[in-house]
């Protein structure tokens, strides 16, 4: 291997590299602590600590070596006693009262000169802001005692302690805001320092007068070995929280173990990007009278490289040093679901509101444990997706953990075993000596101010804001060219906006995605084209938007922000909407508002047709002017392209907001402004949830009104939706519907959260576009860039408005992207593929599938995927004679049909898979809908209908012990191709007497798969399914299934660590029986993206070597199935559909 | 194409279960052989070209791929492929490039084999065998393993009730008695962590608190999350209150609890469910079989439903009530509940505190049948 593939590494993430990227990086954990609810310190808590971690070892992670763990700490209410006898050895120093001295242990390269630099420049900090050093303690380890693995050693940064006195006349709480800003300052000074070859060792794991860390790259076990302090028994603290670390990687890293300073995670932030992006804009108008104007110098809040836990960490952090105190502040970060609980009090329900009128939920799956020594508490997300048991005993004593059992207590002694609830808080205060209930700590904290009254004076809605004006009727003129120039079609009408009115959710399809991917079609495409929406796997559920509607909301409150820091009434004095599309009527209002002090700014985000520049120009006026319009004190922005006509080009709507959004977020005023699209582009779900994912407050598409009123007119929705009101509710209500789904499969449940948090993926978008529209969004396949979207644009206008008027069309296009049509858009499965096949596969005819593949490569592939821009580097190699490759009975053994339930599919079909691919020594697959055990017994001719693959999805159909028994292989499908993050239903009118008694129901009523496996919330989850399916049958290997997307070889690098044998890694065109078109559109990655990102990132990580590799999606010919292995997988899968 | 299996109308007969459509299936095996064997020897030709033996001399060898500069698109032209084709980056000494090594999946370490050894007597002839062992947090998957040679010596049929009967005493790991098969019997005296009686395959699983224990069992938490998780038929009962989920995807299990936390019998389709005390929210989201019984004292278990698909009834047919007092009885037997006890002795009254959770389709397939 030459050496520019060669990336050696000593700590820390490698850098972005291929389709490897190290911000895709996710973690989870085993977390607990034990506490004397008296507040009483003895060394028998670090003891009991120490089985607690131990026993969680399951639910840590090890890479690729044993020993060598992903992390594992402790967090303790500071030690006094030790510490003042450690400093009176080491520095011969007396400390002082409680809350005068501070002690912290910090990681510091191990490079002596570089150390040296750090220290002083640390050393100089502390007395810049005017406190006291002490000293510096070389923290004792041993490595060889606890048995800590090379290449955890070979990053290990020297750990040492720092000794801090406050300055005379501060009390605690502002010695402990200096300190905080100590630590922020030589942290962002040394971790910066690019003069420094190991500034990202630099670490504090804490700097506190209440709590210390210790931590480090180490598995629970090795944890108290290693640091000899925890065994000293003058080690005495009254709580221990500790820490079991599970990533997707085995990168060293010893500053990622957690605890972090003041909490422990276990779970996954979905809606990182848009919390973070919000902070940045935060700081922009944070203000406090506690910090003064040492409050830039903490900034940013959140440092670059930080994971999710350790971003909620810094701005749990931020807000508890501002003088919000612990519980308040976890109530607002991780709310309830409050929205649409009718069993809540008003109270609580008037905080949270009042709350999120300040700051959006951080939301996902998550167990939090956190303390500042006062207080140890924990909560629960909305959904209660981490588990967190407890036990209270008579000794007061309280041991919680992610599982019961960690710790030994006699059954006598017990008081109490308890869980935490969804989105309950437990709380121990130890000052006073006692456990407060979820319901007194909130209706404490609720009860402080008077937010329900501030909510009656200050909140805006709808209602408030009757301008007189006329809104815009739904008659609009010239609408078909209008139609035409926004890229209406007939399929836009037919397969989207009437079902979507009719049906009340986003339209159904079937069948897989195989037209050509927006960056190679021929035709001018929406931007929207250009996206895939993003969803949840293995490291956290998607959620069930149907059935689990209590926690979903599409509430928020926009416009401007006040400051976070404060607790005023005005903060609440904000627009609160139910719903983010608009009708006219409220757009009008909104437009025409003076109320209060709140107005509004139109701009239009048209420009010139046929100027020189003028998309350019547009997409920075309207930049400027929305900037301007926040100095100027207005509270919304409209971008309108209204003005559309034969003389006006319209910016796209996408691109105009994710523009507009981005400036401002880097001009650090992004809250200080709602901001409206107009739009007569934006119409179906997908176009939604892109607009508000990049950053729109509420959207009114008034085009998409007029042409459903023009289809009601024509008699198109028969007679329901008679009015225009009618029909605007009717279309608000199948876009939350479908909006919510969306959400749903990213396991997202607010918009709130969802607003800015950026779920999607780019496929052929250029650099400078993502860069300065959607800046952070992945898009590893660069092509289009402004230019051509500019020239998208001006040809989607010239069908609405042609040069000359004879050249107007008198009808909408059909391009025949769902259902192929000749001339239309590209489709991998035409009449002439198709009938090919057929001949070649009933006669075994060589020339019919010579001619099958010939289309098929060079025509159907090269239009429609990205293998089809590839060709066969011959040169690179010599030929050899055929007979000395492999032979084709060798290579079909590595072909699996693709997964298609009996259920689904009719038996015949079924069983006809099952036996061809027995006869040949390849596998077929179940699907989710369990086998007949019939079928497990060999027929008189030798053929077998028994199929080698047995799956298990969410649904767990026929999952029985004997159907697991009857399996070489063990499929975990995470997600299929087609609608990736979903659930699946079959109707009831499938569900005949023999699917029943497969499946355990009952014939004629439906069944549903769930969105999510409910035994997979979270990495070490699936760990546990893997572990119980080996054991279920050991003579299987076992199989996870995932769908391409950006980040899945992240995914299944975690996967490989969680022992899986065998992983697929879906392309998104893959099939379905039902599916929303959203998903079969617009979810999901090509394989070639998908196979190629998993093969680099499990090999940087020395996994590859644990797992086979196999793929599937459209998969047809010799060529399709070379192009795969090449990007590195091992079996392929066959295209069984004929 | 059609694009339409979602509507039963397929009309090759594949994605339809109609009779009449199905007959119009053309497919043989042979097809499928023949196709793929076509589609293996194409592969077999461009290895030959590029000079490869084996598919896993090729695999990862995107040096052999390179964009084609022959395709003239206006789009296309300008993509970049670099990072799909960039070869994969060795951080680690000793990297391979394909499967070269099994998984450790610690199998050794599990209390199982212990189990099964324990159990000869009953896998080679059916003998009843009664073991007790301690169990701790980190024994998972406890008497799966055992099921798996339950299964293969017995088939599908499995093993009598109560041929194997497994005491254990402590706190169980994670996925007790994961897909137990029929004729085991796991007594827990302490508590369980998360995923009980998952798959449960006929097996029975009973779970108390310490004889010796001084708290409340109804009052405190005796299980954890997702329990009887895609069961599909056996029995369980805990004394005590289970966390979120219980019995989800449930199909065939009859389970007896003492209270359990939000989103319970979630998409059950089959099966009993008692609880004998209060329940989350979110009860029955999406429940299309089987029948929950509910005992209601305060009556606040109505607000806390989903009713989406079924409706609440009093209950009213001996057969439910005869149905509903032999499983309490039993929880009464195994557990030694108090509640239960309770419940049994002040029959008639209790019985008016009982709803039934009857989804609608269920009960409309049920009444057509008669």
């Amino acid at each position: 291997m030459s050496n520019e593939n060669r990336i050696p590494l000593k700590f820390g993430y490698p850098k972005k590299t291929g389709l490897y990227d190290p911000s895709q990086e996710k973690d989870s954990c085993g977390v607990g602590f034990v506490a004397n609810i008296k507040g009483r310190p003895s060394h028998q808590i670090m003891l009991d600590a120490y089985h607690l971690n131990s026993r969680m070892d399951h639910r840590g992670g090890c890479g690729f070596e044993a020993n060598t763990g992903d992390g594992a700490g402790i967090l303790m209410a500071l030690p006094k006693s030790f510490f003042r006898k450690v400093a009176k050895t080491e520095f011969d120093a007396d400390l002082a009262d409680t809350g005068q001295f501070a002690v912290g242990n910090i990681f510091l390269p191990q490079v002596d000169e570089e150390r040296d630099i750090c220290r002083q420049t640390i050393n100089q900090i502390i007395a810049e802001e005017g406190q006291t050093f002490i000293g510096w303690r070389e923290v004792p380890t041993d490595a060889k005692g606890a048995n800590v693995g090379p290449a955890a050693l070979l990053a290990q940064p020297r750990i040492e302690q720092l000794f801090i006195a406050a300055d005379t006349g501060l009390d605690q709480e502002q010695f402990e805001r200096k300190l905080y800003v100590i630590r922020k300052r030589f942290t962002h000074r040394l971790r910066l320092d690019t003069s420094l070859t190991e500034a990202k060792q630099v670490y504090a794991c804490s700097l506190s007068t209440k709590v210390i860390v210790y931590k480090g790259m180490l598995t629970p076990g090795q944890l108290f070995p290693f640091y000899s302090d925890l065994t000293n028994p003058d080690f005495e603290t009254h709580m221990a929280m500790v820490h079991s670390r599970f990533s997707t990687n085995t990168f060293p890293s010893w500053d990622r173990a957690q605890p972090n300073r003041f909490m422990s995670h276990n779970g996954e932030i979905n809606t990182l990007r848009g919390n973070v992006n919000s902070m940045v804009a935060r700081q922009g108008k944070a203000k406090t009278d506690v910090f003064g104007d040492k409050l830039k110098t903490i900034f940013p809040i959140i440092d670059d490289d930080c994971s999710d836990s350790g971003s909620f960490d810094s701005v749990l952090e931020f807000m508890l040093m501002s003088g919000r105190s612990l519980p308040a502040s976890v109530m607002m970060m991780i709310p309830e679901a409050w929205q649409s609980d009718t069993n809540m009090g008003q109270a609580k329900k008037d905080f949270y509101e009042y709350h999120s009128a300040l700051m959006e939920p951080w939301d996902g799956p998550a167990s939090i444990v956190f303390s500042d020594g006062h207080y140890i508490g924990a909560v629960l997300d909305r959904n209660g997706l981490r588990p967190s048991r407890y036990y209270v005993t008579h000794d007061d004593k309280v041991i919680m953990a992610s599982e019961v059992g960690v710790v030994q207590v006699d059954p006598e002694n017990v008081k109490l075993k308890g869980r935490l609830q969804p989105g309950k808080m437990f709380l121990l205060d130890f000052a006073e000596g006692r456990l407060i209930p979820d319901e007194e700590v909130k209706t404490t904290i609720a009860s402080k101010k008077p937010y329900g009254q501030w909510l009656a004076e200050q909140k805006v809605t709808l209602g408030h804001l009757s301008s007189g004006s006329a809104a815009h009727s739904l008659d609009g003129e010239n609408i078909l060219q209008r139609m035409q120039s926004f890229g209406y079609t007939t399929e836009t009408m037919q397969f989207m906006l009437i079902p979507l009115l009719t049906e009340s959710r986003d339209p159904l399809g079937s069948m897989g995605n195989d037209s050509a991917l927006a960056c190679l079609s021929d035709k001018p495409r929406m931007i929207y084209d250009y996206f895939k929406q993003l969803f949840a796997q293995v490291t956290n559920p998607p959620i069930d938007s149907i059935r689990e509607e209590i926690v979903m909301s599409l509430r928020c409150f926009i416009g401007p922000e006040g400051n976070l820091l404060q607790t005023t009434p005005e903060q609440a004095h904000r627009l609160s909407l139910d719903h983010p599309i608009l009708s006219n009527q409220q757009l009008t209002d909104i437009r025409g508002m003076s109320y209060r002090g709140m107005k509004t700014k139109l701009i239009d985000s048209t420009f010139k047709n046929l100027e020189t520049n003028g998309f350019e120009n547009a997409l920075n006026r309207i930049c400027t002017e929305a900037e301007a319009a926040i100095d100027d004190g207005f509270a919304f922005v409209i971008l309108s392209d209204r003005l559309t006509s034969a003389s006006r080009v319209p910016l796209s709507a996408l691109l105009a907001c994710g523009a507009v959004h981005q400036h401002l977020i880097k001009a650090r005023k992004r809250t200080q402004i709602g901001l409206i699209i107009e739009t007569g582009e934006a119409r179906e779900v997908h176009h939604h949830c892109l607009l508000t994912g990049y950053g729109a407050d509420a959207i009114n598409p008034y085009l998409a009104f007029e042409a459903l009123w023009q289809a009601q007119q024509e008699g198109f929705l028969g007679a329901l939706f008679a009015d225009e009101d009618a029909l605007v509710t009717g279309y608000k209500k199948g876009v939350a519907k479908g909006m919510l789904k969306v959400m749903a499969k990213m396991g997202i449940s607010t918009l709130h959260s969802y607003k800015g948090a950026q779920i999607f993926e780019a496929v052929g978008l250029a650099d400078d576009v993502v860069t300065r529209c959607f800046t952070g969004t992945a898009s590893r396949v660069e092509g289009v860039n402004f230019d051509l979207l500019k020239q998208e644009t001006e040809r989607r206008h010239a069908l609405g408005f042609p040069k000359r008027d004879s050249d107007r069309i008198p009808v909408l296009a059909n391009p025949g992207d769902i259902h192929w049509r000749s001339g239309g858009e590209a489709h991998m499965w035409n009449p002439d593929t198709i009938a090919n096949l057929q001949v070649a596969a009933r006669t075994n005819s060589t020339e019919a599938y010579a001619a099958f593949a010939k289309h098929s490569n060079e025509n159907a592939t090269r239009r429609c995927t990205l293998r089809g821009l590839l060709q066969f580097n011959v040169s690179a190699t010599d030929a050899i004679p055929i007979s000395e490759v492999e032979p084709t009975s060798e290579i079909v053994k590595r072909f699996a049909t693709g997964a298609m339930s009996f259920g689904s599919i009719s038996e015949e079909s079924h069983e006809t898979l099952a036996i061809a691919m027995n006869r040949m020594g390849g596998k077929s697959n179940t699907g989710e809908g369990g086998e007949d055990s019939e079928r497990f017994n060999m027929l008189h001719n030798g053929d077998s209908k028994r199929s080698a693959i047995k799956q298990v999805a969410s649904g767990r159909f026929g999952v029985t012990a004997w159907y697991l028994t009857n399996a070489d292989e063990l499929q975990i499908k995470i997600a299929q191709g087609a609608k990736p993050g979903e659930g699946g239903e079959l109707p009831g009118g499938k569900v005949d007497e023999k699917i029943a008694r497969i499946r355990h129901s009952t014939p004629g009523v439906g069944l549903i798969s769930p969105p999510p496996h409910h035994d997979i919330y979270s990495i070490e989850d699936i760990a546990q399914l893997i572990h119980d399916l080996k054991n279920a049958n050991r003579k299987a290997r076992i199989s996870v299934k995932l769908v391409a997307e950006v980040g899945v070889g992240t995914i299944a690098a975690g996967v490989t660590k969680a022992k899986t044998d065998h992983l697929v890694i879906a392309g998104h065109d893959g099939g379905t029986g039902a599916s929303p078109l959203t998903s079969i559109k617009h979810a999901g990655l090509p394989w070639e993206l998908g196979v190629a990102e998993t093969h680099q990132t499990l090999v940087m990580n020395n996994l590859r070597s644990r797992v086979t590799l196999q793929t599937d999606g459209q998969l047809k010919t010799g060529r399709d199935i070379a192009i795969a292995a090449y990007s590195a997988q091992k079996n392929t899968d066959s295209p069984p559909r004929r | 194409m059609m694009r339409k299996c979602h509507l039963n109308t397929c009309p090759v007969g594949i994605a339809t279960q109609d009779p009449e459509l199905r007959a119009k299936f053309k497919g043989k095996p042979e097809h499928v052989v023949n196709y793929l064997f076509m589609v293996a020897e194409d592969l077999r030709g461009i290895m030959a070209e590029l000079g490869i033996r084996t598919v896993n001399e090729m695999i990862g060898r995107v040096d052999l791929l390179k964009t084609d500069e022959a395709i003239d698109h206006w789009k296309a032209d300008g993509l970049d492929l670099s990072n799909m084709l960039q070869p994969a980056k060795v951080v680690f000494e000793g990297t391979q490039f394909y499967k070269t090594m099994q998984q450790d999946h610690g199998l050794d370490m599990a209390l199982d084999n212990e189990l099964i050894r324990q159990s000869r007597l009953a896998l080679e002839t059916g003998d009843k065998v009664d073991i007790e062992t301690e169990i701790i947090n980190t024994n998972r998957v406890v008497g799966t393993m055992l099921s798996n040679e339950v299964a293969k010596r017995w088939k599908e049929a499995m093993l009598p009730e109560d041929t194997i009967n497994i005491k254990l005493n402590g706190s169980a790991g994670q996925s007790l008695g994961a897909w137990l098969a029929k004729g085991i019997t796991l007594t827990v005296e302490g508590d369980a962590n998360d995923y009980v009686g998952k798959g449960l395959s006929g097996g029975k699983i009973i779970v108390y608190p310490p004889k010796n224990s001084s708290f409340k069992a109804e009052e405190s938490v005796i299980a954890g999350n997702v329990n009887l998780y895609g069961a599909t038929a056996g029995e369980a009962y805990f004394r005590g209150i289970v966390a979120e989920r219980f019995a989800v995807r449930n199909s065939g299990a009859v389970a007896v609890v003492e209270g359990i936390g939000d989103h319970g019998c979630e998409y059950m389709t089959g099966g009993r469910v008692v609880i004998l005390g209060k329940t989350g929210r979110n009860f029955g989201a999406g429940m299309s079989g089987g029948i929950a019984y509910v005992w209601d004292p305060e009556n606040d278990f109505p607000k806390q439903c989903n009713t989406g698909t079924f409706e609440l009834e009093p209950l009213a047919s001996i057969d439910d009530i005869l149905e509903l007092k032999a499983m309490i009885k039993k929880h009464f037997l195994y557990t030694d509940s108090p509640v239960a006890k309770n419940i049994l002795d002040n029959w008639e009254q209790s019985l008016r505190h009982f709803a039934k959770v009857m989804p609608t389709d269920y009960k409309r397939v049920l009444d057509n049948a008669v």
